[in-house]
């Protein structure tokens, strides 16, 4: 085996690799967008600039608190899985968080943000930003804050097994670009 | 690689050289053939070649990041997702070529090298935005800095050796921010160093090498400062930038001759970094933070202990060896900005006003001989770089509002005396050597 053959060895091995890390993310979301639980998260969307991923709505889901029924507090930062269940109102609930992965599929790994009580913990879940077009990014902050009664912001997330993918970001009962489209 | 003005220098001395029998003909003609104008102009070429398709390179892998940045809404997911691939996969076919060409020369490898790197980062990125993957930013950088490493070794290339650098670096100061180790940047710079060992070696004299050594310089700074980032005292701080400093500078000149590509940037950066903090030190308020009282070991445990009390010490030790060998050799030149963190030693056993009284003797007796030794060696680059010393000196003492006006009137005049004296003892002695 020449040198250039153990560099072009090396290089589809690379070139194997550099493909096989973006197509696996690809094709997890994917899974999960198809075969997820669907449910409706409340947010507070805002807007600020990420140069490299272009423009996003920041949300924020406004139900982030999980009651915890473990011994010792885990600490900030560290993964914690929260059960999902939907709520009276039909928007979706953190039913429950703990360290381990729960028994039923509609779960989500976050990450500990806070401590509410002694059982009760803030969950940072990994919901926070919605891409947009650059233009309508900024739009779809100002339709948010004109938003009123019966026109309340939320996220359609699908659900499976720890991951959490946003299908759509909604005002109302329209989803942010045909909403922005009427407005 | 010799630049045209010096080779433009050597062919106008050849006559003369020959002349004083310095030289045969014979020798002088090769010389002038090994240095031709055609040879130069190729050098050129390949520069120019190097530097357009690393621009070309650049400009379309940053536009093509933009165009996916800007998200086109209206495009199904699925289109978007095989979207972000294209460009990767382009980037790899090109890398893959060069490779199995083996005769590319830098301009292709560079080229693709940087080409290749900005496609997987776009690719993760437009990935990410398709999917509204929150993530944290420090995450990405490191996947796609990984990804790009070994590049360097199968390319041979810089740029994407110095890309990770620079995302290794930022990833370490942002992953330091969110309570990690910032130690970690001293393995991955150890990576990025040898896969890109072979450019070291085979281009000890090349702008590669020389890039790539100003690259690793900066991020030896900052992974210094995160490794110290346990420790809040002033004094640990001084002594190990002032060590490092010294360290570049004198070992950078030792280096000359075995690695001719490091020389300048590590004597840049080196005596840049000796005289700013030289010159902070010469304010006495600054003193009043710093002492032997900085150096009782605290209760620090493990890592923390090593890099925040070795580190200092390892440091200080190398720049005490390097500098003795310095003085000991030839390269007694080195030793004036070498002997920074002495000074700053002998500094902590003082109060604060000697103290900064020393660091100003220090910097004007390291300006003097500055001028000095580039008289003596008819440098006037280094003439001018003493004199400038000199003038921040006096400059920044004029203004002090902590001196007296008669004591620095009646200091001023008698350093203006000296020199006057000095320079007619000189102009005697030339005469009469003369």
């Amino acid at each position: 085996m020449t040198r250039r053959d153990r560099f072009l060895a090396g290089f589809l091995a690379l070139a194997v690799l550099q493909l096989a890390v973006p197509a696996s993310r690809l094709v997890m979301r994917e899974i999960t967008l198809r075969t997820g639980t669907r449910f409706k998260f409340k947010t507070a969307p805002v807007d600020p600039y990420d140069a490299f991923r272009g423009r996003y709505v920041a949300v924020r889901v406004a139900e982030d608190r999980a009651p915890y029924a473990g011994a010792a507090l885990p600490k900030h930062g560290t993964k914690v899985y929260v059960s999902i269940a939907e709520g009276k109102d039909g928007f979706a609930r953190l039913s429950a968080a703990s360290m381990s992965c729960p028994a039923g599929p509609d779960y989500i790994a976050g990450r500990m943000a806070g401590v509410v009580f002694t059982n009760e913990i803030r969950v940072a879940l990994p919901l926070d930003r919605f891409y947009m077009n650059e233009k309508l990014a900024p739009k779809a902050e100002h339709a948010y804050r004109q938003r009123g009664e019966g026109r309340e912001a939320w996220l359609a997330v699908r659900v499976r097994k720890g991951m959490a993918v946003i299908e759509d970001l909604y005002i109302g009962d329209k989803t942010i670009t045909d909403y922005l489209k009427t407005e | 690689m010799a630049s045209k003005r010096n080779i433009e220098w050597l062919r106008e001395e050849l006559p003369a050289l020959v002349e004083k029998g310095v030289l045969t003909a014979d020798a002088a003609e090769r010389l002038r053939g090994h240095y031709s104008e055609a040879e130069a102009a190729q050098e050129g070429r390949n520069w120019i070649g190097l530097v357009f398709s690393v621009l070309g390179a650049l400009l379309v892998g940053a536009g093509i990041i933009l165009l996916l940045a800007y998200n086109w809404t209206d495009m199904p997911r699925p289109v978007r997702a095989v979207l972000a691939f294209v460009p990767l996969l382009a980037g790899q076919i090109g890398a893959g070529r060069v490779i199995w060409l083996s005769r590319d020369g830098p301009a292709s490898r560079e080229g693709w090298g940087l080409f290749l790197a900005l496609s997987v980062g776009a690719c993760i990125a437009l990935i990410s935005q398709t999917y509204h993957l929150g993530g944290e930013f420090d995450t990405f950088l490191l996947v796609w800095m990984i990804l790009c490493l070994p590049l360097a070794l199968l390319l041979r290339a810089v740029l994407p050796a110095i890309l990770c650098i620079a995302g290794f670096t930022w990833w370490a100061v942002l992953w330091q921010d969110d309570g990690g180790s910032g130690l970690w940047l001293w393995v991955l710079l150890a990576a990025v160093l040898a896969s890109s060992m072979e450019i070291l070696l085979k281009e000890r004299e090349g702008q590669r090498s020389t890039l790539l050594i100003f690259a690793f310089s900066i991020a030896i700074l900052v992974a210094t400062g995160l490794s110290l980032a346990a420790n809040t005292k002033a004094g640990i701080w001084g002594l190990t930038y002032m060590s490092l400093f010294s360290l570049m500078y004198v070992g950078g000149g030792l280096v000359q001759d075995r690695l001719p590509g490091a020389r300048n940037s590590l004597r840049l950066i080196g005596a840049l970094g000796v005289l700013g903090l030289s010159v902070a030190l010469t304010f006495s308020p600054v003193w009043k933070e710093l002492g032997w009282g900085d150096f009782h070991v605290a209760s620090l445990k493990g890592v923390g202990w090593l890099s925040a009390r070795g580190l200092p010490f390892i440091y200080a030790l190398a720049a005490l060896v390097v500098w003795a060998r310095a003085f000991g050799g030839n390269r007694r030149d080195l030793c004036w900005l070498g002997a920074a963190p002495l000074v700053l030693v002998a500094g902590f056993s003082l109060r604060s006003v000697p103290a900064s009284a020393l660091f100003n003797l220090y910097l004007f007796t390291a300006g003097v001989a500055g001028v000095v030794i580039g008289v003596r060696e008819r440098r006037l680059g280094r003439v001018n770089i003493g004199m400038l010393v000199l003038l921040l000196i006096i400059t920044l003492r004029f203004f002090d509002s902590d001196i007296g006006f008669v004591a620095k009137g009646v200091v001023f005049i008698l350093l203006g005396a000296a020199f006057l004296v000095a320079n007619i003892m000189l102009s005697r002695r030339f005469r009469r050597s003369s």
